[in-house]
Formats: structure tokens, sequence, C-alpha cells
């Protein structure tokens, strides 16, 4: 297993003026993804949805779901101080959202009961995903991930890259290619009931939205 | 030492494909822009002997 200490440093590196512009701009995920992953969380019809992100970043999910006019009580978790404090910089004064630190694996001071836990392009890149998702499902009644490597491998592969964080530096992290007999035991291990698949049709990006 | 006699791993089955309201709608919207598209073709086949016969 990887040093997780190691990984922690790395997403605590970014600089405050690469932090903000995380996602936002050149390295922009699929937007056909986010919209489905926005009307899977509509199609959950609660009056207004409490939503744990998980992994938020700078929080540019929760724009999106402001934008769109998804009436929600955000609380968004990451374990990069500098992305959350870039979050909290942009929803200043917003009171229906909340962050907080704390690693994924664990959600170590993360207390409270929330309708849906959300994983937006996040599961690829923890050192355990299974620890991950158990936690988000004591957590929440539904988990709904969005995937950039769909977990359809024959085999399981984790790649250690490099990103950019600001001012030239270069610091490691996991991208993960998930084959789907490990994820179909990982589901099995946490009591999952069922999983609603959505495919985005201008990506290969899916969204799995998970039921216990 | 106790033994070890490994268990075939139990794996989850219960996937089940979706779409959104939007998807449904685009696909909708496809369909019926095809079936235009393809009316719009049968009728100009159609036209295409008359035109012919007048022109002749």
């Amino acid at each position: 297993m990887a040093d997780p200490d190691a990984l922690t440093d790395s997403w605590s590196a970014w600089s405050p003026a690469r932090a903000r512009r995380y996602l936002r701009t050149e390295d922009a995920a699929s937007t056909g993804s986010r919209e489905l992953l926005g009307d899977v969380l509509r199609g959950l019809r609660r009056e207004e949805l409490r939503i744990l992100d998980l992994g938020c970043g700078n929080a540019q999910f929760y724009e999106y779901l402001k934008s769109v006019g998804l009436r929600c009580a955000y609380t968004g978790v990451d374990v990069s101080e500098p992305l959350l404090e870039a979050a909290r910089e942009i929803h200043t004064g917003d009171a229906r959202v909340s962050f907080a630190q704390a690693d994924l694996m664990t959600l170590q001071g993360v207390e409270g009961r929330w309708d849906v836990a959300v994983f937006s392009h996040v599961i690829e890149i923890l050192s355990g995903p299974e620890d991950a998702l158990r936690a988000a499902r004591d957590r929440a009644e539904f988990i709904a991930i969005r995937f950039f490597e769909p977990p359809e491998f024959d085999t399981d592969v984790v790649e250690l890259r490099h990103m950019e964080v600001g001012e030239g530096r270069m610091v490691p992290y996991l991208r993960r290619k998930m084959s789907r007999d490990h994820y179909r035991l990982i589901l099995s291990r946490i009591s999952c009931r069922r999983v609603d698949v959505y495919r985005d049709e201008m990506s290969k990006d899916q969204v799995h939205l998970l039921r216990f | 030492m106790p033994s070890y006699e490994p268990q075939p791993p139990v794996l989850f089955d219960a996937f089940r494909e979706r779409r959104t309201r939007r998807q449904r709608v685009r696909a909708t919207v496809r369909a019926l822009d095809l079936a235009r598209q393809r009316a719009l073709v049968g009728a100009a086949r159609l036209a295409r002997p008359l035109t012919s016969r007048l022109r002749g």
C-alpha cells in the first residue's frame, strides 16, 4: 500500500493560485458527465438534498449544482487544505455549504447523516477505494460515483503519475484502473444491494448510483 | 497452524442500466429527427419520377 502521508503531502502541495484554478480551466473534466451526475442527484427527488461531496477539491461541483438550481445542503470533504481553502474563499457567506478536512479512507471527524455521498472523479485517485466506500456508506443512504475510468477493465492497474501543483512543482499521485471483478468484490463486501449505471453520451465516463 | 482453504469470492451482480429523464428526452428527439429525415428522403424518392414525367 502506498504511504498515505506521501499522497496527503502531494494533495497539500497546491499553490493557492493553482488550487483556485484546479478543474476550472485547462484541466476541466467532461461537462457531459457532470450534467449526468447532477441529473442523477436531481432524480433522487428530495426537497433539499443533503450532499456529502468526498474529495470535493475546490468545490467546483457545488458551483455547478448552484448554477443549475439544484437546492441542496452541501458538505465538502477533502484531504487537501489548499483546495479546501480555495473552496471556502469561493463560497464565502453561503450558509448551505460547509467544508471539512479528512482522510477519505476513514472520514474521521466527519460525523452526521447525508442523503447521498458523492465521489466525482475521485475513486480513481484513492489508495483505498473499499475503505472510502465503506466510510461513505456508513454516513449516507446512497453513494453516487462519477468515473472517468469506469471499472470495466480485465485486470487491476494502479499507476504512479505526476501532476503540476503550481509554480512548476511536480508531485506524485495515484491513478487507478479498476477491474470489474475488484469492483464487484468491493460492492459485495460493503453490502451493496443494487447499482444503477448511467453512461455519459459525450465521453467514456459513467455515473453509478449505489443502493444499500 | 490453521490451514488456508481458498473460498471463491462473492461477487456483486445487481447492475441495472438506466437513463436520466434528460437522456430519454434526447433519445426521443433523435428518434423523431431520424424518422423525419427518412420521411423526407422517402417523399423525395416518390417525387423524383413525377418531376421527370412532368419535365418529359
